[in-house]
Order: structure tokens, then C-alpha cells, then sequence
């Protein structure tokens, strides 16, 4: 058992409005996994909504959580995407 | 102990037989050693005051008869071999003690006679066990000189004997055998005269020598006197150093010089009278007076041949013959006790060995980082690669020029190679290339964002394009890298990123709610992360910047506004690149945000909260609204030269101009239409 539970990872993806969703993640995952399975559970069908971030630097969803250096216990902060301009501007 | 060796000195004794003396002595004089300690290893508990030691001094004191009642004198009865073998003895005390140094004269009658059954006791065993009995054990063993005890009468008789030497202690016993064979010693030293004893050594020396020549390899001559008595004398000198076997010859040829020391010389002619008498050969005795010549150095070491040539017999003489050395090595083998171990010296080697060092050769892809062939997609269009060199990442000032226009034609070419021919008609977040070709087949890391579509370049280098928040903090990583080292600049500016503003949104939010400036502004922040420059790449601490630029989007109408904070004026300039009727509110309010809470995080005098804002015109001049990243971008890149923004006509030139530097093609893209950017004051 104590081997098992070691082997995952506890992430923690803090939203903007401070909600939390706890993960529980194999260090071989690809971030685009739990990125996607988040956005599922905030209703977002993509993922490129959100942008991640882990103590200030952006989360690439191409690697995986140990190539990140995620420990267990990191809490990643959720933000939407920012974006302006062009054509979003001719509503 | 060597079970041979019958006499010591007690400084050349080993210090185990000292201890042992003192130890098992009633009465030590302090003189001669003082007790410090009594612990048990019993050496360190002596302290010898005086190494050397009269024999006087030993007689009347420690081994005095009044002072030991142990002690008794007993006189033996010695047999006539005993005779020639103290006299010899004698002779070696003299040759030894000639330096002056008769340290080891201790035991007085009782060593003596002791000395006498050790000698004896091959012969006599019965008269030795009958000395041990009376004697105490130690001074059996430490009694060095035998014949310590002779009566001053013989000194007489040979005139050289001063105090120190010991007269052959036969005279001194009172068997009849000894006592005639003394009278005719007397005699014949009486009528030996010093001329007489020279011619005689001189003789005796050059038989000497001619057995020695003739004896050249092979030990015939010498060997034949005595063949036991080599052995015992050639093991101490093949222990010591070889030099002694050159010496050997060069001492008998001094011989003739030693004459002058002729103490001796009467005392060597004595003994061979008595060996004469013993039918012993004298030769060796001869070559036996050469031993003062010997080096000093080893008074030790010649006690241990006498003590051998006692043991051996009459054959002593000839143990001293040391020239035989070379001649019988095998003899080392017999007597390993009696070799003196003289270490040799010290294997000197070389110099340590020292490593060979490495030499370092630059590497081999000492290059630019940077591929300039995208793979077969993105390369096919060009035959030629073009090497640039490596520069610093802002080298070139892109808004004066000069311009690398081939960087921009390249990039150009490579951002339009593929491209869908509608591409403008695509959304923003749809791929505007050919059949998957938009995936870079090497994700491109800019540090701050991974790359990996071709679609992120378009954005930035198209126009009426979406740029969301990569985009923005991409450009603003290298501007903020671009202050960092560019330390000689006057305008010390720094960016921060997207994030920065929705964190601030946040606290303002909770802000608003809670009306309370303290709960909001803690410590815990990060904002002070950011202000204290911990939390982004290349981040410079707020305290050694005077402006710092922030992306600040307008969710409502999507639009990037720029904000700069200008510590050292305490005001918020907005560079706006879109004016419009309902627009601005929307700005003043995220402004306002701004506006409230940094004062909290640096400590800004707050001298007028803003409630109006003065808006300055720069510029107007169409749509704006659709390109603001790019403005954004544009004006903080003239922002961060230190000049104004140009009233018209901005050239944008692109102003991921840094990421195109860095990513080796990037368009330098103009902007020709004019400027319209609304500057406002907010006062803090």
C-alpha cells in the first residue's frame, strides 16, 4: 500500500475563484490529461481556456509531471486565458 | 637480552635493562636516576640524571658494599682459561673507554665474579649456578665489565691505565694459576719498552696484512685461526653500513699513526704474551688494537664482540678482525642476534607523480543554439542557410535600425510558406496553414511558453489578430530581460505578466467586499513576490526601477491596455491604443484597481486619490481596437528605449522585434497606420 500510494501524486488546481480541485496523478502523466480532465470538470470543452501556472511559470500541457517537477502537494493556480483584440473586438 | 653478551654500558644498554637495574636495585643514587612516577610500564617512571657514569661513582655508591647488604663479594675460583679471556676483555674496555666514557662500570665485585660463571658457564656451569645463587639476578646480567674489579696494582704495570681502565682482572684473584701467570705478565710488560711494543706491532700488523691480501675472496688465512670467531665478529659489521668494509683496510693502513695512542699497544702486547702462553694466534689481537679506530659511534656495538669472543673461547682475537666482512657474508646467517640493526636509509622517490592534466578543447558545437532550418516543412525553400552571428539577444536597436532586412524577408517567407491562400478568413484559434503543417516539428521554447504551431507566430505578425496573454508575456519577458542587462540605461524599467493583473483583480475583489486595507495587503501576497522579484524569470526587485509596465486586459472589450507605473512620479500613464465612447470606463475601471491597491504594496505616498483621470491624446488615428496587443507591445518597447511614444505613424516594427531576434526569424513588421493612443494620468 505504501508503495502504491507513492507512486501517485496529489496535485491541487486552484481556480480564480479559489475553488479547489484535488488530483491524484501517476508522475508519467501528461499535463494535457489533467489539464483536460479539469477543464471537464469546470465545463470547459477546452482546455486552452485555462492557463496553468505553477509558482508563476506557465505549465507546458506537452510534459509531464515529472518533467515539471511537481511534488506532491503543489497547488497549480487556474487562470483564464486573457485575450484582446482583433476580431473578438467586432462584436 | 643477548644471551652472549656479558657486559653493557649502561647508557649503550637497551633501556628495558636499565629500568630493570633501577628497579631491582635497593638504593639508586638520584644522581644517576631519579624515580618520578610509579605506574606500571616501569620506563616511564625513571628519569637518569647522569648517562654517563664513573665507575667510581657506581663503585662507592649504588654498589657499594655498605649500602647493599645484598651485595656480598664472592671470589671465584677461575680456571686458567679465564685468564686470557679477561685480560682480553680488559684490553676491549680500554680500547673502548678511551674516549673517556666509561659509563658502565657498575657492577663492582658481584658483576664480576658473575660475569666470570657467565663466561664460564659453557665451562664451569656448577661455579656459575653458585654465583647466581649469592648474586642478585639483575647485576648478573647487567655486570658489564668483568674485570672491573682489578686491583690498581696492574695499573702500574702498564702505564697508560689511568683510572678508568681496568687492569685484567685475573691479578686480582687469588687462584695460584692466575696469580703466576700475572707475575710473568708483569714481567714481560716490565721489560717491554714503548720502542720494542711499536717494532712488535708493526710486525704483528703487517702479518696482518699479508694474510689479508693473500686472503683475498676466500677467508684462508684469517678463517683458518679461527673459523667460530669470524662468524660472531661479521654479522655486526655486515648490519652496519657498508662503508665500514672500505674503512676496515684504510684503519689498518692508519695503524702505524694509532702507535702514538700506546696504551693500548701495551696493553695488546700484554694479552698476546698471555695468549702466547694460551698457544693462542695472536694476529688477531693485533688487528684488534685497530678497534679504537672504529667509529666511536658503536661503543654498543663492540661490546657485543667481545662479548662474543668471550664466549667463543680463546679464539677472540680474530672476531675482531673485521676485514673479513666481504670475505665470509655467509657468517651474517649464524649469528643473527648479534647484528646490530642499522636501518637503511630511507627509499628516497622521486617526486610524486603528478596527473597529467587535461587540456580543454572548446566544444564542438560551440554555434549558435538557435537551428535555422525548420526541418524539411519550413526548409525547402531555401537551399542557402544563412549563418548569423551570434549577438547579444538586443544588440540592434530595433526602432532606429539599421535592420536586418534578410532576417525579415526569412521570416517572412518561412511564416508564409504553407499558408492557406484564405487564410484571413480562418478564426483565430484555427490553423491557417496547409494540411497540419502549422505543428512545428521542434516545439520552440521562448522560456516563458512552449511553441509549438506555426499559428502563434501568424498571430503576432498578422494583423486584426487575437493576441492572448502568451503572446504579451513572451514579448514582456524579453523586455524585462533586455532592462536587466542593459544595466547603462537611464531608464530603469520593469514588465510583469499577464497574471499579475488578475491577481490583482482578485484581491480587489476581496478588497471591495471587505473594505479593510489590511487584511488584503498581507504579506503573504504575491504580489510582494513580485514586487520583491521572486516570482518571474529575469525579474528585477521593484526598488531599483523607476517604471514598471502592466499588461492590463480589459475583459469587457477584450482589449490590451498598457499600464505604467512611475514609482518616482507616484502615477499610472495608460497607453491605450482604442478610444471610444464606451470604452473608456471599462479602462478606468481596471485602472482604478490598479490605482488602489499598489499603493498598499509600495508604499507610495498617496497623495490624491485619483478620482479623475486626465487623458491625453497622442494620437488618433483609425482602429486600434483590433491590433491593441500589438500597440501594447509597441509601446512598451519605445516605453523602454526611454522615449516618447511617436505622435504618428508608428511603426510598430513589430514589437516582438526581440522575439524575432531571438528566434533568428521574426518579421519586422510595420504598422503604418497612425497612432491613436489615449495617454492618461492616473495620480495616485
Amino acid at each position: 500500500m505504501a508503495e502504491g500510494s507513492r507512486k501517485f501524486i496529489k496535485l491541487k488546481i486552484k481556480a480564480q475563484d479559489d475553488t479547489i480541485l484535488h488530483f491524484k496523478v501517476n508522475p508519467s502523466t501528461i499535463m494535457k490529461d489533467i489539464f483536460m480532465s479539469y477543464s471537464s470538470k469546470k465545463q470547459m470543452m477546452n482546455y486552452k481556456v485555462f492557463r496553468f501556472f505553477f509558482d508563476g511559470k506557465r505549465l507546458s500541457p506537452k510534459k509531464t509531471v515529472n518533467e515539471l517537477g511537481l511534488k506532491n502537494g503543489d497547488e497549480i493556480d487556474a487562470m483564464i486565458h486573457q485575450d484582446g483584440g482583433g476580431s473578438a473586438c467586432n462584436y | 637480552m643477548d644471551a652472549k653478551k656479558k657486559y653493557y654500558r649502561i647508557d649503550g644498554m637497551p633501556l628495558a635493562m636499565q629500568v630493570w637495574i633501577y628497579e631491582c636495585c635497593s638504593v639508586v643514587d638520584l644522581n644517576i636516576a631519579e624515580k618520578k612516577t610509579n605506574r606500571i610500564p616501569r620506563l616511564v617512571n625513571w628519569r637518569t640524571r647522569n648517562s654517563r657514569i664513573h665507575y667510581e661513582f657506581l663503585m662507592e655508591g649504588m654498589f657499594g658494599d655498605n649500602g647493599n647488604p645484598e651485595i656480598a663479594f664472592y671470589q671465584l675460583p677461575s680456571k686458567s682459561d679465564a685468564i686470557p679471556e679477561n685480560t682480553f676483555q680488559n684490553v676491549g674496555d680500554k680500547d673502548d673507554d678511551e674516549e673517556n666514557d666509561f659509563t658502565s662500570k657498575p657492577p663492582s665485585h658481584k658483576p664480576h665474579n658473575k660475569e666470570k660463571g657467565s663466561s664460564c658457564k659453557e665451562k664451569s656451569p656448577p661455579v656459575l649456578q653458585g654465583y647466581r645463587k649469592a648474586k642478585s639476578t639483575p647485576f648478573s646480567s647487567v655486570s658489564t665489565p668483568v674485570e672491573n674489579n682489578v686491583p690498581v696494582q696492574e695499573l702500574h704495570n702498564q702505564p697508560d691505565d689511568s683510572a678508568n681502565s681496568t687492569p685484567p682482572r685475573s691479578l686480582k684473584q687469588p687462584q695460584d694459576t692466575k696469580a703466576g701467570e700475572i707475575g710473568v705478565l708483569r714481567q714481560d710488560l716490565a721489560s717491554f719498552k714503548d720502542s720494542e711494543l711499536r717494532l712488535f706491532i708493526l710486525e704483528n700488523f703487517k702479518q696482518v696484512m699479508d694474510t689479508v691480501n693473500k686472503s683475498n675472496p676466500q677467508s684462508g688465512a684469517p678463517c683458518q685461526e679461527g673459523g667460530s670467531k669470524s662468524p660472531t665478529h661479521v654479522p655486526d659489521w655486515s648490519n652496519n653500513n657498508s662503508m665500514k668494509d672500505g674503512n676496515q683496510i684504510s684503519t689498518f693502513l692508519d695503524k702505524p699513526h694509532f702507535d702514538i695512542k700506546e696504551d693500548r699497544t701495551f696493553q695488546f702486547v700484554i694479552e698476546e704474551h698471555v695468549k702466547d702462553n694460551v698457544q693462542e694466534n695472536y694476529q688477531p689481537a693485533q688487528i684488534h688494537i685497530q678497534d679504537p679506530l672504529s667509529p666511536v659511534g658503536m661503543p654498543s656495538f663492540e661490546r657485543g664482540d667481545i662479548n662474543a669472543l668471550q664466549n667463543d673461547g680463546i679464539q677472540q682475537p680474530q672476531s675482531q678482525f673485521e676485514l673479513l666482512d666481504v670475505l665470509l657474508p655467509s657468517l651474517d646467517t649464524i649469528n643473527p642476534k648479534k647484528c646490530v640493526v642499522v636501518h637503511p636509509e630511507g627509499v628516497i622517490y622521486d617526486t610524486t607523480p603528478v596527473p597529467v592534466q587535461r587540456t580543454r578543447r572548446p566544444d564542438r558545437w560551440n554555434s549558435s543554439p538557435y537551428s535555422t532550418n525548420f526541418g524539411s516543412s519550413s526548409g525547402s525553400s531555401s537551399n542557402v542557410v544563412k549563418i548569423y552571428e551570434k549577438k547579444h539577444l538586443f544588440v540592434s536597436d530595433f526602432i532606429r535600425g539599421p535592420y536586418n532586412y534578410d532576417l525579415f524577408d526569412d521570416y517572412a517567407m518561412w511564416l508564409r510558406e504553407g499558408l492557406l491562400v484564405r487564410h484571413m478568413n480562418k478564426m483565430h484559434d484555427e490553423d491557417r496553414d496547409k494540411n497540419k503543417k502549422a505543428k512545428l516539428t521542434v516545439n520552440m521554447d521562448l522560456a516563458i511558453h512552449l511553441i509549438s504551431n506555426k499559428n502563434w507566430f501568424y498571430s503576432l505578425s498578422y494583423d486584426k489578430q487575437l493576441l492572448n496573454d502568451e503572446h504579451i508575456d513572451v514579448v514582456l519577458y524579453y523586455l524585462r530581460k533586455k532592462s536587466k542587462y542593459n544595466i547603462s540605461s537611464h531608464y530603469r524599467y520593469t514588465t510583469v505578466d499577464c497574471l499579475f493583473k488578475s491577481k490583482i483583480d482578485e484581491i480587489y475583489a476581496t478588497y471591495a467586499q471587505v473594505g479593510s486595507e489590511i487584511c488584503v495587503a498581507n504579506v503573504e501576497s504575491d504580489i510582494y513576490d513580485y514586487i520583491n522579484g521572486y516570482r518571474l524569470m529575469a525579474a528585477i526587485p521593484w526598488n531599483t526601477i523607476d517604471n514598471v509596465f502592466i499588461p492590463v486586459n480589459v475583459k469587457q472589450k477584450n482589449q490590451w491596455v498598457l499600464a505604467v507605473l512611475s514609482i518616482v512620479e507616484r502615477r499610472i500613464y495608460v497607453y491605450d491604443s482604442y478610444r471610444a465612447a464606451g470604452h473608456n470606463s471599462y479602462v478606468s475601471d481596471e485602472i482604478q484597481k490598479l490605482a488602489q491597491l499598489l499603493p498598499m504594496y509600495v508604499s507610495i505616498d498617496i497623495a490624491n486619490n485619483s478620482d479623475d483621470t486626465q487623458d491625453q491624446d497622442i494620437a488618433y488615428d483609425g482602429s486600434g481596437d483590433l491590433d491593441c496587443g500589438i500597440y501594447l507591445l509597441a509601446f512598451a518597447e519605445y516605453l523602454s528605449e526611454g522615449e516618447g511614444i511617436p505622435v504618428q505613424y508608428l511603426d510598430s516594427k513589430l514589437s516582438a522585434s526581440d522575439t524575432a531576434h531571438y528566434c533568428g526569424n521574426m518579421q519586422r513588421r510595420r504598422w503604418k497606420k497612425g497612432l491613436l493612443a489615449r495617454m492618461r494620468h492616473h495620480p495616485e
